[in-house]
């Protein structure tokens, strides 16, 4: 509002309709209202008055998918329920967001190796934001809301391929378990593929050795050497422009004289 | 039909529960401990006991079914209660590594699921069952009894087989 009281009289403001779009997206989440364990309780607690999760637009959990932006993956995924949540991912609209919420929607947790407990939500459906934790006070879960808001201020409409997970090796193998494998077979190269989405590669990255800690909870981090590069860059082009600004003066005080 | 609250005090329900069982069949052992009576029974006459404790004793409700595994036999508990207090917990142990025993459906039709899952956990199968499906596993792809002493945990057979 601050930019809008400058202008004496109405005017046109120019943006790029990705900083609008994401404007709108990221203040106006509706998480599902779908909660698998523990983990849901602390949900059901940071959207109560306390932590009031509507401070951030979050804070309307829809009872159906269709109206979902953002599934937060509260609790132990079991081998079951895998199915069940993998078709109301399926069912959400585009664009959507998982956020994997607790060590158990993350690796399986505790029940890690039980009979019946899928091994991380990314296993099935992709992930963006991991909120680590057993289970995550409501901060942090804010938290995990704020990065996911971060992510979605940088994300790109145009132009961009939306990464997938991998879920097939180079040579055809499957690696995980895949339910809409068995009515697609898009990752078995079976069905035909759309135009513009690249091969399935793995695109989350769980550690990034020997980076600050900043590196892991800033989704636009980019490495100090690489920001005093563009910064240098930045000023050879000032002093570029600079020089050619007094060439021009110099050349035309010579025409002059 | 018109529900009968059992008459009596804890006591005396007790004591003709005790007598009830024993006079009608062959008990292994038999006896009463606190609020609950307890019989051990051999496989065969345990759906015979159970009617008697429904049909002739008036108890009505079959709280659960336990099961162990005793590697190489199966114990089985049947708790039965009598909505004032008083507990009757019948034991029955079957041989062997596949084990079957007579469903008691018929009997107490809430066994249907608790039976269910002592299939489903341990693969006791249940003779007479009208629906013997699994209640927790998935059906078709997951060819294992978890709870069983024998079930090795390990990561990869959670998607052993599944689609």
């Amino acid at each position: 509002m601050g930019v809008m009281q400058k202008f004496n009289e109405p005017n046109v403001l120019t943006t790029s309709s990705d900083k609008l779009f994401n404007w709108a997206r990221k203040n106006s989440l509706w998480p599902l209202q779908f909660g698998l364990a523990c983990c849901a309780i602390e949900m059901m607690s940071t959207g109560m008055a306390h932590n009031d999760l509507d401070r951030f637009g979050a804070g309307f959990f829809t009872a159906s998918p269709r109206q979902a932006d953002v599934m937060i993956v509260s609790g132990t995924v079991s081998t079951k329920m895998a199915e069940r949540m993998t078709r109301l991912y399926e069912q959400m609209p585009e664009p959507k967001w998982v956020i994997a919420m607790g060590a158990c929607a993350i690796s399986g947790g505790p029940f890690l190796d039980g009979y019946s407990v899928l091994m991380g939500a990314d296993r099935v459906i992709p992930v963006d934001v991991y909120v680590p934790g057993c289970p995550p006070r409501p901060e942090a879960l804010i938290f995990g809301i704020m990065t996911l808001q971060k992510k979605i201020e940088r994300d790109q409409q145009v132009g961009y391929e939306k990464p997938r997970p991998a879920l097939v090796t180079e040579d055809g193998e499957f690696l995980e378990y895949l339910p809409e494998r068995e009515y697609t077979d898009i990752s078995a190269g079976k069905a035909p593929r759309f135009e513009g989405i690249k091969s399935l590669k793995r695109t989350y990255v769980f550690e990034r050795k020997g980076m600050p800690p900043a590196s892991q909870t800033d989704v636009g981090w980019i490495p100090k050497e690489a920001k005093q590069k563009i910064k240098e860059q930045q000023k050879a082009e000032k002093a570029a422009a600079e020089s050619n600004g007094k060439a021009d003066e110099n050349g035309s005080t010579g025409e002059n004289a | 039909m018109a529900l009968a609250m059992p008459e009596g005090t804890l006591e005396t329900r007790l004591e003709r529960y005790l007598e009830g069982f024993r006079n009608r069949h062959g008990l292994e052992e038999s006896e009463v401990v606190g609020n609950t009576v307890k019989l051990v029974v051999t496989p065969d006459v345990l759906s015979a006991v159970l009617t008697t404790a429904r049909e002739r004793l008036g108890i009505l409700h079959l709280a659960f079914i336990t099961v162990v595994d005793r590697t190489g036999s199966f114990e089985l508990t049947y708790e039965l209660l009598d909505f004032r207090g008083a507990q009757v917990r019948v034991k029955t142990t079957i041989e062997g590594e596949e084990p079957v025993i007579d469903s008691v459906t018929r009997i107490y039709p809430t066994a249907n699921w608790h039976e269910r899952e002592a299939y489903d956990m341990f693969g006791v199968a249940f003779k007479g069952h009208p629906d013997l499906r699994r209640t927790y596993m998935w059906q078709d792809h997951f060819d294992h009894h978890p709870l069983l002493k024998s079930f090795q945990i390990s990561t990869k057979r959670t998607f052993e087989g599944l689609r």
